[in-house]
């Protein structure tokens, strides 16, 4: 496959060619309620091509790889359509390595039958607990091949293997209606989605739990959030707004965002770092071959760096991360996040709750959104803090900051540090769900401000 | 392999080995061009296809699916395996198909130039440049061509092409205390040269959020504009999808036929709208097009179903059938059309002495839609005092439950619907919507 592609980019004529062909196969069962919604595989193959002219770019997206050389040359002539301007690409070296997956157990060696049975079995403990109305219990994986070969002399063949599990439970009293989930998902093997028997009671328990919870009072609250959280907190408030294409080029939003500007206390980093062997967000070389590494964003609470592709890199006379990706071969690669996290510090929880008089303690994910500056970030269920001891569940706890603000109230930064993949990712543009992990330990914040009913 | 023959071969093969076999063939050529920071920078061709077959063998379904045509055997194989687990079929395959009228292709859209394209694009930027030469815009705009075949072993065989034509413009507006991004755009079957209306919408949010305004924490009445209560409004697509009401999981389970929300409302869902961005001549699993009335006057009518839903439920199928080649059939919208009132926005502007003007809500997708809870920050929003709009209101949340505010909470619905897309939706304007503010 490398030798065709390499020759058919030979075929048309730009600063920069890269060609992607991605071979797939993929399994998934569904159970919804009692039903068995969806079970089988399928396959896919892909391609793309990328090229630049004077900073413009071309890009064709197809499934007839046997007709590759036309799609070079469509891709070179489009380029030459958008391309008047800077055609500089930052230098990396060129690769040529095979990168193979490592998944500790491969779900291809497991049958279909056996994933069925894992979910039927899950689903019935979910279905069988008190309160429950329906549940969903979801099972994928993927295997993809991706050959990347590129004009500058990169051959790369990455192959991942992702396999996850995500479980929810809907509770229902009247028109009151909660739900409760939890979600694995990494490149770590078939082996991670087994055993959570005790994940679908407890999740079950949640679901029926909030349907005597009352929503908080809305206003500003001194908030804990816990590690799965913090992981969403900071991918929201921050991952986004330090991708380097929203701002490289609009000056003064790279005056806002400028290197060494203060976000948060000294207490406070933040980093990027796709060469995490098992996590969700893994690559060892992103989409245009360059190599992936720890990328701190925020150090001693100072903006410390941010994540580049190539070309924002060069515009902006900085070193390339290695965070240009793309969902598939479907979509050309832009600057995203991998595994983003904060990291721990020595408070114990027990710290971070005392001396709190009023205040709330939010657990678990039901996803975040942010235009850059102002964002949310939901939790799946919370409790009241009064006095440094915990209260009545609450539900509905949706939280909301300011970038420019929230992190300069983190006031205390815990020592329990976890990582979450799981089978949502991350969304940009139209490119959804991307696989990521998101990190952090528990943290205290104040002057959240908190939604209500 | 052309359609024909790939669709031929499979059918043949799945049919010799199953009961009945239905494939679901897609194709398409989509041409998107994209102008990040003012500068044209992406001009991209994506032509993509892909295959989907459903069997049904000893009564019950399986599926697979492929887009590598020169592994059609494992496709049959999979979809076969499939079936070993799969639900019991509760339905037929449809043996014919009358399609409904209904324009959905445009051959100017066909026709458009990527350069024609690429001026449109600039013709946006040069338009909110001209009034604001500060900001940064980007802009899509995007013609593609799409094939849908379905064909069965019962001797359905239906074709459907059809256009989608997409142009967007936002802008973005970067001072000392922050960002503010606004954007129009429209989605269409008809090839749509009009730029001013979008690019004066913009301009338009651009003049309002000048000023700022604080508000507290409170109870506030409030306009939600046609952008706004699209937001909301998935809460109810949840609520009326077949498949979440035979879960039991929507709260409208079990309601047919009762006043669930105001009088003055009522909700279709209608494929049957020429060139609109989700009609169809039928359904993706090739039963005929409907308009059905989801909510009217109030009341309750109909939920949405595709076979295998409508089936266990024992109810009729209401042509709702949705899917992409790689999944099979579940209930969908198409387009959403909310019946507009007889209130115009300025006598709702003018009729507010102190409250809200909500324009677009972050975080809308992440709380308990199911329930029609909400919980979101106000992206967009103002304050009005007066009758006037007196600044942006930011870093404030706005919450409530929209079934609540739709059954007792609505002052007048606006004369003026707007059709963005696949849902047509006027202005609202609420007694009382609950704030936090800082």
């Amino acid at each position: 496959m490398i030798g065709t592609i390499r020759s058919a980019i030979g075929a048309g004529s730009a600063d920069y060619v890269e060609v992607r062909v991605q071979e797939s196969s993929a399994s998934g069962v569904q159970y919804t309620g009692k039903e068995l919604e969806s079970i089988g595989r399928r396959a896919g193959l892909g391609g793309s091509v990328r090229a630049m002219v004077k900073g413009g770019w071309g890009f064709t997206s197809f499934n007839q790889v046997e007709e590759l050389p036309r799609f070079v040359r469509a891709a070179c002539d489009q380029a030459r359509l958008a391309g008047r301007g800077f055609a500089g690409l930052a230098p990396v070296d060129p690769v040529k390595e095979t990168v193979a997956a490592a998944p500790e157990v491969d779900p291809r060696r497991v049958t279909l039958e056996q994933k069925q049975e894992l979910c039927e079995r899950y689903n019935k403990i979910i279905l069988s607990s008190p309160k429950i109305q329906t549940s969903n219990v979801v099972y994928r994986d993927s295997v993809v091949r991706e050959y990347l070969v590129t004009s500058y002399g990169t051959e790369l063949v990455q192959e991942t293997c992702f396999a996850g599990a995500m479980v929810a439970a809907v509770a229902k009293d009247g028109s009151n209606v909660q739900q409760a989930y939890d979600s694995v998902g990494d490149l770590r093997g078939y082996q991670i989605v087994e055993g959570r028997e005790e994940v679908c009671e407890a999740v079950a328990r949640r679901a029926a739990d909030l349907l005597s919870a009352d929503p908080p009072e809305a206003g500003p609250y001194t908030v804990v959030i816990d590690p799965k959280l913090c992981g969403v907190f900071v991918h929201e408030a921050f991952g986004h707004l330090s991708a380097a294409d929203a701002i490289h080029e609009n000056q003064r939003l790279c005056k806002l965002m400028s290197i060494g500007r203060r976000f948060g206390p000294d207490t406070l980093n933040i980093y990027d770092h796709p060469r995490m062997p098992g996590e969700a967000g893994y690559y060892a070389y992103d989409a245009e071959g360059t190599a992936g590494g720890k990328t701190y964003l925020i150090r001693d609470g100072v903006l410390a760096s941010r994540l580049h592709s190539r070309q924002t890199a060069a515009m902006m006379n900085e070193k390339p991360t290695g965070n240009a990706r793309c969902l598939s071969y479907s979509f050309a690669p832009i600057v995203r996040m991998s595994n983003t996290c904060m990291e721990p510090r020595e408070h114990s929880f027990e710290q971070l709750l005392d001396g709190v008089e009023n205040g709330i303690y939010a657990v678990g994910s039901m996803g975040g959104q942010t235009d850059m500056e102002m964002f949310t970030f939901s939790a799946e269920e919370g409790y009241e803090i009064k006095n440094g001891k915990l209260g009545r569940k609450l539900r509905d706890v949706v939280l909301s900051g300011n970038v420019f603000h929230t992190l300069a109230n983190i006031e205390m930064i815990g020592d329990d540090f976890r990582i979450y993949g799981g089978l949502g990712g991350c969304g940009k543009g139209e490119q959804a769900p991307l696989r990521v992990s998101d990190g952090g330990p528990s943290v205290r914040i104040k002057n959240v401000l908190v939604g209500g009913r | 392999m052309n359609p024909d023959g790939l669709i031929d071969t499979v059918l043949s093969k799945a049919g010799a080995a199953a009961d009945a076999a239905e494939v679901f063939y897609e194709s398409s050529e989509s041409r998107p061009v994209e102008f990040e920071n003012n500068k044209l920078k992406y001009v991209s061709t994506k032509s993509e296809r892909g295959v989907g077959l459903r069997v049904i063998k000893d009564g019950r379904i399986g599926f697979s699916s492929t887009s590598d045509f020169a592994r059609l055997d494992e496709l049959v194989e999979n979809a076969l395996e499939s079936a070993k687990f799969g639900q019991q079929a509760k339905f037929e395959l449809p043996a014919s198909c009358e399609p409904a009228e209904v324009e959905t292709y445009d051959e100017n859209v066909a026709a458009f130039t990527t350069r024609q394209m690429t001026e449109l694009g600039s013709e946006m930027i040069h338009q909110v440049l001209a009034r604001y030469p500060e900001v940064q815009c980007s802009a899509d705009v995007s013609a593609s061509v799409g094939d849908e075949r379905i064909a069965n072993t019962n001797g359905l065989d239906l074709g459907h092409r059809s256009t989608t034509f997409t142009i967007s413009v936002t802008a973005l507006e970067v001072n000392d205390d922050g960002l503010l991004w606004v954007g129009d755009g429209r989605t269409s079957s008809l090839l749509l040269q009009d730029t001013t209306k979008i690019t004066n919408k913009v301009t338009a949010d651009l003049d309002l959020a000048r000023k700022e305004a604080v508000v507290s924490t409170g109870v506030y009445p409030a306009i939600f504009t046609p952008d706004a209560m699209a937001t909301l409004f998935i809460s109810l697509s949840e609520g009326v999808n077949g498949k979440l009401v035979q879960k039991g999981a929507s709260p409208l389970a079990g309601k047919l036929g009762e006043q669930i929300l105001d009088q003055r409302l009522s909700v279709f869902d209608d494929a049957l709208i020429d060139y609109a961005a989700s009609s169809a001549p039928h359904d993706t699993e090739g039963l005929r097009s409907a308009r059905t009335a989801l909510i009217e006057k109030g009341v309750l009518k109909n939920y949405l179903f595709d076979l295998q839903t409508a089936g266990t439920m024992d109810a009729e199928p209401t042509g709702n059938g949705l899917r992409h080649y790689e999944a099979q059939p579940t209930p969908g919208d198409n387009n959403t059309i909310i019946r507009p009132g007889e209130t115009p926005f300025e006598e709702m502007l003018s009729g507010t002495r102190r409250g809200l003007l909500v324009s677009s809500m972050l975080g809308g997708a992440t709380g308990n839609t199911l329930a029609g809870d909400f919980s979101v920050n106000l992206e967009l929003g103002f304050l009005i005092e007066n009758g006037a709009l007196a600044g942006r209101v930011k870093n404030c949340m706005v919450f409530g439950n929209i079934y609540d505010l739709l059954r007792d909470g609505i002052i007048a619905i606006g004369d003026t619907p707007e059709m963005k897309g696949s849902l047509s939706m006027p202005h609202f304007w609420f007694k009382g919507i609950s704030a936090g503010a800082q």
